[in-house]
């Protein structure tokens, strides 16, 4: 398989050559194009352990796997966001915010269920994932991706967060008070500490989206 | 008539140098500046001038001004109204098919047809359409995301949604992917099936995805009871 | 105080490294990360800040929660704004706006410039912000047409949705209300209807301002209105 990212960093597109057989799986919604000798196949049981839609706030976290058929073939893939790609090759374990999760090996296990998370992350749909096995992992992320070293403590705005090591400890509390909270204008803060590398988007999905929704018309 | 297009190819912007009595149509809403002698007339292809309100509006109708540079040469800047690129076709009496949401601007020689046979098929029954447009001249569309360009030979198939605009020269065929369940939970909704050879413009994001992701962001009507 | 802007000039973010003796402002909402040290604080943002009395203070209070309140509204902008201190000798603030788009650096030595409301992301205390209404007109219209007249000396730093242009105005240029980012106070100003008011109501354009003199004008190439009047045809109808 082959995956280069292109149109970087704005509207990045992973560009998935795929051998005669070879299988890629992809959070669902994401293909733009392919091949046609490239088949899907729906997967929401067995391996990812599906969430109620209620919990993901209307969202179904469903994966697709495409798989070139007598033939190599190629499958455009695309995020909801703006914003770029990352194509990080993992050994271990990595935890992914929900809807960063763009597509991977078919090998990775993602574990939806991941302890702890749940209900800490108050914005619409945010969930956590934990990642682990060997292979490529795509992570989309919404503006650009900024990598950050972590050895000691730093604190990240929450809806801010696309990925990090889980060698890192992490905890979510509110910035500077009540007041702070109900007016800062922040939400949640992450606080993480130890060593450990953590991935950051320089925009905030959350706040955008409850921006454009003011300007748009209500809903039943 | 000179243009630019600057600000490639995240938000770009397209500037256009009038001669004096030069006139260009554009796409209603997208003028972000311009001199004072530039003039501005509205019309609307292919419908009658009915009601103020755009989403009223159920046929194929495209609302276009005509900007005409008055007593000197003027400046015009145009803007989409999504974030993303923008791209200059120059026809050449040849037909170019161009999704409804996409469309920027056109020098006078190109048509815009908007009632043609398949302008419907594209986007099951959302308000885009597919716009025949023809003639010589100018033609500048918008991407919604980066501008992927697909030199087609034999069959290639894309999601609806990532279709911006493409050569007469290729077939189509709408349908939609991989069974009853893909079509549920797979996400994609249309997909069109492109044979021939020809050129296919793409954009990098698609519609419905971000308005499904940012629709929950809405307030809620408030119910009286 | 060191900074920098990052990922320009789509997803820009700002990077401030500071110590004991600075301290930063930035609209709320505006952090990305910071080091653990940092402190913050909120307060309202109607702007000036003078030494009043007791009866002066409340006053003022009251009077700020009315600005900030009207600002909100009308701007864009949140009404409250945190102010970053911090008790190390070099603590990082990673700050970015919601909007997708660019930041701009300017440096102000006792000039003046005009920042559209929801356009100010960040500045540092030389900087006094003055709240000044741009028309009735603007404000009926929704558009909420508020200036920051930013003064002083020290840094600002403005945002855009999508990237930002300079015009040099020179004679007589019009901008749409929606693309403005700032302009420099040389210059006179109107709201006007783009074309008139039956263009106005068709044209699917909103208003305008007319600039008239000589000086330079910020624009950005992308409205938040624009796009989400492309959203909402596409919206689902239940």
């Amino acid at each position: 398989m082959d995956i280069k990212i292109a149109h970087q960093p704005s509207y990045a597109m992973a560009v998935c050559n795929l051998e005669e057989g070879e299988s890629i799986k992809a959070e669902s919604g994401a293909m733009l194009s392919m091949s046609s000798n490239v088949d899907i196949a729906t997967s929401s049981g067995g391996v990812f352990k599906g969430l109620k839609k209620a919990l993901l706030g209307g969202e179904s976290f469903f994966t697709n796997v495409f798989t070139a058929k007598d033939a190599p073939g190629e499958v455009c893939l695309a995020p909801t966001m703006p914003g770029d790609i990352v194509n990080i090759p993992m050994d271990g374990e990595l935890i992914i915010q929900g809807t960063s999760f763009l597509a991977s090996d078919t090998e990775i296990d993602l574990d939806t269920k991941y302890k702890g998370f749940k209900g800490l992350f108050s914005g619409e749909g945010m969930f956590m994932l934990k990642a682990s096995g060997r292979g490529n992992i795509l992570v989309n992320c919404f503006g650009a991706i900024h990598p950050v070293e972590v050895d000691g403590e730093y604190i990240v705005d929450t809806g801010h967060v696309v990925a990090f090591e889980s060698t890192l400890d992490y905890k979510v509390k509110s910035v500077g008070g009540i007041m702070a909270t109900l007016f800062s204008g922040e939400g949640l803060i992450s606080r993480f500490s130890g060593k450990g590398k953590l991935w950051i988007q320089s925009r905030n999905p959350d706040a955008y989206g409850k921006l454009l929704g003011s300007h748009l018309p209500p809903r039943e | 008539m000179k243009h630019e297009i600057i600000q490639k190819p995240d938000f770009a912007m397209l500037k256009i140098s009038l001669e004096q009595d030069e006139s260009v149509s554009a796409e209603s809403g997208a003028m972000l500046g311009k001199d004072s002698n530039v003039d501005i007339k509205t019309s609307v292809k292919g419908g009658l001038l009915k009601g103020f309100k755009r989403k009223l509006l159920n046929d194929e109708s495209l609302f276009i001004n005509t900007f005409t540079a008055t007593n000197k040469p003027g400046e015009l800047l145009l803007a989409p109204s999504t974030p993303g690129d923008i791209e200059h076709l120059e026809l050449n009496g040849n037909t170019v098919f161009l999704q409804s949401g996409s469309y920027l601007a056109s020098g006078n020689g190109v048509e815009t047809d908007t009632k043609w046979g398949g302008a419907k098929a594209f986007f099951g029954g959302e308000q885009i359409f597919m716009i025949k447009c023809q003639g010589q001249g100018d033609l500048w569309f918008s991407t919604y995301g980066a501008v992927h360009t697909v030199d087609v030979e034999g069959s290639y198939i894309v999601d609806t949604g990532a279709i911006v605009a493409f050569e007469d020269t290729l077939d189509f065929r709408v349908k939609s992917v991989g069974g009853l369940k893909s079509l549920l939970f797979s996400g994609e909704g249309l997909v069109c099936e492109f044979s021939g050879v020809g050129k296919l413009y793409l954009q990098t994001r698609l519609p419905a995805g971000f308005v499904q992701w940012v629709n929950p962001f809405r307030p809620q009507k408030k119910s009286n009871n | 105080m060191k900074h920098e802007v990052l990922y320009k000039p789509s997803y820009a973010m700002l990077k401030v490294d500071f110590g004991t003796n600075e301290s930063l402002q930035a609209e709320a909402g505006a952090l990305v990360s910071m080091s653990p040290e940092v402190d913050v604080t909120t307060s309202l943002n109607a702007g000036g800040k003078k030494d009043r009395g007791f009866i002066g203070k409340i006053f003022a209070f009251f009077f700020s929660i009315l600005v900030a309140f009207m600002r909100k509204i009308v701007g864009g902008e949140s009404m409250f704004v945190n102010t970053f201190t911090t008790s190390a000798d070099s603590s990082e603030v990673l700050l970015a706006p919601t909007v997708t788009g660019d930041i701009e650096h300017h440096q102000l030595n006792g000039n003046t410039i005009m920042v559209q409301a929801g356009s100010y992301l960040a500045s540092t205390s030389g900087i006094e912000l003055k709240m000044k209404f741009g028309g009735f007109q603007a404000w009926l219209s929704g558009e909420g047409l508020f200036f920051l007249q930013c003064s002083g000396e020290g840094d600002l730093w403005i945002n855009s949705y999508g990237g930002i242009h300079i015009i040099e105005v020179d004679g007589e240029y019009d901008v749409d209300t929606g693309h403005l980012v700032a302009f420099e106070p040389s210059l006179e100003y109107q709201v006007k209807t783009t074309g008139g008011f039956k263009s106005t109501m068709l044209s699917g354009e909103g208003l305008s301002i007319g600039f008239k003199g000589t000086g330079k004008v910020w624009v950005q190439t992308r409205k938040l209105d624009g796009f989400t009047g492309w959203i909402s045809p596409l919206l689902p109808k239940s």
